[in-house]
């Protein structure tokens, strides 16, 4: 995952507090592990170590993590949009039951650890909705290497449905050479394609799928840069987007243009100079068809309607 | 009730009484047949009904998939059902938890005063007992009842908890006081009476909201339909043609409709039939009344002017440039907001976004289908919804082959016109042998379908046909393929509104219809 990769660059530079070392380590314990819930078992652990005796007193050193996790990590959403919603879930949690401290840090924490199986069965979930998409004999497009759309084209595999993947090379970063080699591995047909490519081979395309890294209050998602270049020439083609995220992914970001997001970059070198280069874009609304997600399918316009009820 | 059942299948089988073409029939028959499902049905708990609601769903769709109003009210009330269990369980927890609190509060009552003098003033604090425990099971309450969220995401295990627990203290319960068995039978038996009695009254206020659909979407024609507008719309359809009459008649507009035919059915002549003698109505009537027999004009007798253009399919586009407003009917409307709508439906919408011309919907919330279309593109014509039969477009004989059609004729004994088409073929050789071959386009699958049936019928024919000297390699005897979709689909970006019974909504607010008038289990596409 890019997101990972690019987490631990950018761990090199940012101050190592208690809690972002924990969150490096979380990071570096397993290669599958997603961000999101890496993030939430070090604030788990936050609570753990917390030594307040009141309520009051554990939300704030929450807080405290919370806010040091988001000072290491400015441009991850992933990281703000998973330790929000650990937030609201605790204060929501918290003015329920009152009675006894320890067994609600307790509760808490349970919640907390249990949250990496939840991610799990999400991404299976995701699998089950989304194979219903693919039709035998079609031909899918895909970009970079989301372990969530991975899941799903291996679950549709294995259930014995033939059907063809065009991976792009998702420049800086490569990461459609390691999709590329999952999917072989995975006895799927595919091939790769230049960046440059999209529009060649978009006319025998039936569908694109793409996986995202937060999915924002508009419906739009955050993911890969070329992600709003892909979609962008798929409509242009009359051809469907699907965007298969988890749930949790879901952040109250409302993004109008491409420079409302604080971008995290990378430097890439081209011969003898070196370039700037975002990791990430945005894509609007517009251009997604549906959201595949363990909620059920959503229409872009249900999206907000998820965080309307989370967070009223 | 078995029979009714069987009775409504077998009506929407065949398709031709009245009653049960129309897709507001088939649902005001459906909720009728539910309701005396459900009030004869012996079931304890809401968990059996709904599998025998869905026993007579599954019996009367066996036929007729693209029935989709039958699934549709079937869906509704299971979530009436659903519903219903989902207050009795929020009861029975309340009353579980009053229980506990009396059983707790005599050692806590001077702790609970003093606390209630000190909160008394606050609102959002409940340090209360009752306060909390009975807004813990209200919030639990509340999440079961909404499909899964984001909320839901870290309280769905909780609420698994909280319920196993409630659950097991009721185990422990029973066993301790076994006299009180018989009268907690007869508590649950009065339980599931009072909610069968109130899912029935959900199905009453359905079955009246149904009866009404149709004038309340006829009353909204005014703000749609402005005066001396050109208005396009294709085929017949029910609901616009009350819609198009109601604003004509009873708001007295005037405008001009256009009406594409809409091959192979035809509708549209019915369709334009109709509106046109809306304006005899107007000149009959004024020439019944006395002095108003002088005016010419409309609108003095109280009716608007209607003026009715019937156009052919192919027109529409070359006509859309002149057109104000495309008004269709639709025969469902699916979960992404897009419709499924006669043959020939979505090549008006393409004609009208290229002249961005808005297109609106007029249809019933009864023909809401939780459900995604089978294939977002849809261009390929197998996929699409269902085929009528290719007699429609073009005499059977050139289809399967007059050796076929003379065959079926002479089966069913009437010789003489298994006679005729055989002379037909004889009599009258055009001598085009290239014409008559050709004729054998794309579509393999049907032809291998047709050939499959015919080509046991044909041999036997062609020893008949040898027999009577109608050789087979005549030019007039020839087979094609005839394709004939009976269903559209069009995306939601191709539609500006929707107009509904309960308002009117843009296509991209039906994902909120949707949850709300069906569960989420329910639900296909989750």
């Amino acid at each position: 995952m890019a997101a990972v990769g690019a987490m631990s660059g950018m761990a090199g530079q940012a101050v190592q507090g208690t809690v972002t070392r924990h969150l490096h380590e979380e990071l570096q314990k397993s290669t599958e592990v997603t961000v999101a819930v890496a993030v939430i078992r070090t604030l788990t652990r936050a609570i753990q170590r917390s030594t307040a005796t009141t309520v009051m007193g554990l939300e704030k050193d929450l807080h405290a993590s919370t806010e040091e996790l988001k000072r290491s990590y400015p441009t991850a959403i992933s990281v703000s949009a998973a330790s929000e919603l650990f937030l609201r879930f605790v204060t929501r949690t918290t003015a329920l039951d009152v009675s006894d401290f320890e067994a609600l840090k307790q509760h808490l924490i349970d919640r907390g650890n249990k949250f990496a199986e939840i991610s799990l069965a999400s991404k299976a979930k995701i699998a089950e909705l989304g194979e219903r998409f693919l039709h035998g004999g079609c031909v899918v497009m895909v970009l970079g290497c989301s372990s969530v759309i991975l899941n799903l084209l291996e679950t549709a595999a294995s259930k014995g449905k033939f059907f063809t993947v065009i991976v792009v090379e998702s420049k800086p970063g490569t990461e459609g050479l390691r999709m590329y080699k999952a999917l072989e591995r995975a006895n799927i047909q595919v091939t790769m394609i230049l960046d440059a490519q999209v529009a060649h081979r978009l006319e025998e395309v039936d569908m694109v799928l793409i996986g995202a890294e937060a999915v924002v209050e508009s419906g739009g998602i955050i993911n890969k840069v070329g992600t709003y270049q892909m979609t962008l020439l798929a409509g242009v083609k009359g051809k469907p987007v699907y965007v298969a995220a988890e749930s949790y992914k879901f952040s109250r970001l409302y993004p109008l243009h491409q420079r409302d997001l604080s971008m995290a970059t990378e430097k890439v070198e081209i011969g003898s100079s070196e370039l700037v280069v975002p990791l990430n874009d945005y894509t609007p609304p517009e251009n997604i068809t549906l959201l595949i997600t363990d909620l059920g399918v959503l229409t872009p316009a249900a999206v907000s309607d998820q965080l309307i009820q989370l967070y009223q | 009730m078995e029979d009714q059942v069987a009775y409504l299948g077998n009506q929407l089988r065949r398709g031709t009484t009245k009653e049960y073409t129309r897709s507001l029939h088939i649902a005001r028959r459906t909720a009728e047949l539910l309701r005396i499902c459900i009030s004869t049905s012996k079931a304890h708990n809401a968990k059996e009904i709904i599998k025998e609601v869905k026993q007579v769903e599954q019996e009367i769709m066996q036929e007729q998939p693209l029935a989709f109003s039958v699934g549709n009210i079937v869906r509704r009330v299971i979530k009436f059902v659903r519903d219903e269990e989902q207050q009795e369980r929020q009861l029975a927890l309340e009353k579980d938890n009053n229980q506990d609190n009396t059983n707790n509060s005599r050692h806590k009552e001077e702790e609970e005063e003093e606390e209630e003098q000190r909160q008394q003033e606050k609102q959002g604090l409940a340090a209360n007992k009752k306060l909390v425990q009975l807004r813990q099971s209200l919030a639990l309450g509340q999440a079961m009842k909404r499909a899964p969220s984001l909320k839901s995401l870290f309280d769905q295990r909780e609420i698994e908890e909280a319920v196993r627990e409630h659950h097991e203290q009721g185990q422990q319960q029973q066993p301790q006081p076994q006299q009180q068995q018989q009268p907690k039978k007869a508590g649950k038996q009065q339980k599931s009476w009072r909610r069968k009695f109130l899912v029935i009254e959900s199905i009453n206020d359905l079955l009246e909201d149904l009866g009404e659909s149709e004038q309340l979407i006829a009353d909204q024609s005014l703000e749609h339909v402005h005066a001396k507008e050109v208005i396009l719309t294709c085929g017949y359809s029910h609901s616009v043609e009350c819609f198009l009459t109601t604003c004509c008649m009873r708001q007295k507009r005037s405008f001009s409709v256009i009406v594409a035919e809409g091959a192979p059915k035809y509708g549209g002549h019915k369709m334009a039939t109709v509106l046109a003698s809306l304006d005899t109505k107007r000149q009959s009537n004024s020439t019944q009344s006395s002095y108003l027999a002088m005016g010419q004009g409309g609108g003095v007798s109280g009716h608007g002017k209607v003026t009715v253009t019937l156009a052919p399919d192919a027109c529409v586009f070359a006509l859309m440039s002149r057109v104000n407003k495309v008004i269709l009917g639709a025969h469902a409307l699916l979960a992404n907001g897009g419709i499924i709508a006669p043959v020939g439906t979505h090549a008006t919408c393409i004609a009208a976004r290229t002249h961005a011309v808005p297109v609106v919907v007029v249809l019933g919330i009864h023909k809401l289908v939780p459900q995604l279309p089978r294939d977002p593109k849809l261009d390929m014509p197998f996929r699409c919804y269902s085929h009528r039969t290719p007699g429609e477009i073009i005499d059977m004989d050139k289809v399967v082959g007059q050796q076929f059609v003379s065959a079926a004729y002479r089966r069913k004994g009437q010789e003489e016109e298994a006679a005729a088409r055989d002379s037909d073929s004889v009599s009258s050789p055009r001598g085009s042998s290239d014409g008559g071959e050709g004729e054998n386009p794309s579509s393999p699958g049907e032809e291998d379908a047709e050939q499959g049936e015919g080509a046991a019928e044909g041999s036997r024919d062609e020893e008949e046909g040898s027999g009577e000297g109608n050789p087979r390699g005549n030019a007039e005897s020839f087979e094609m393929a005839a394709l004939n979709p009976a269903y559209d689909y069009i995306p939601p970006d191709m539609i500006s509104l929707f107009v509904t019974d309960t308002g009117c909504h843009s296509p991209s607010y039906v994902y909120r219809l949707i949850s709300d008038y069906f569960d989420s289990e329910d639900v296909l596409l989750a």
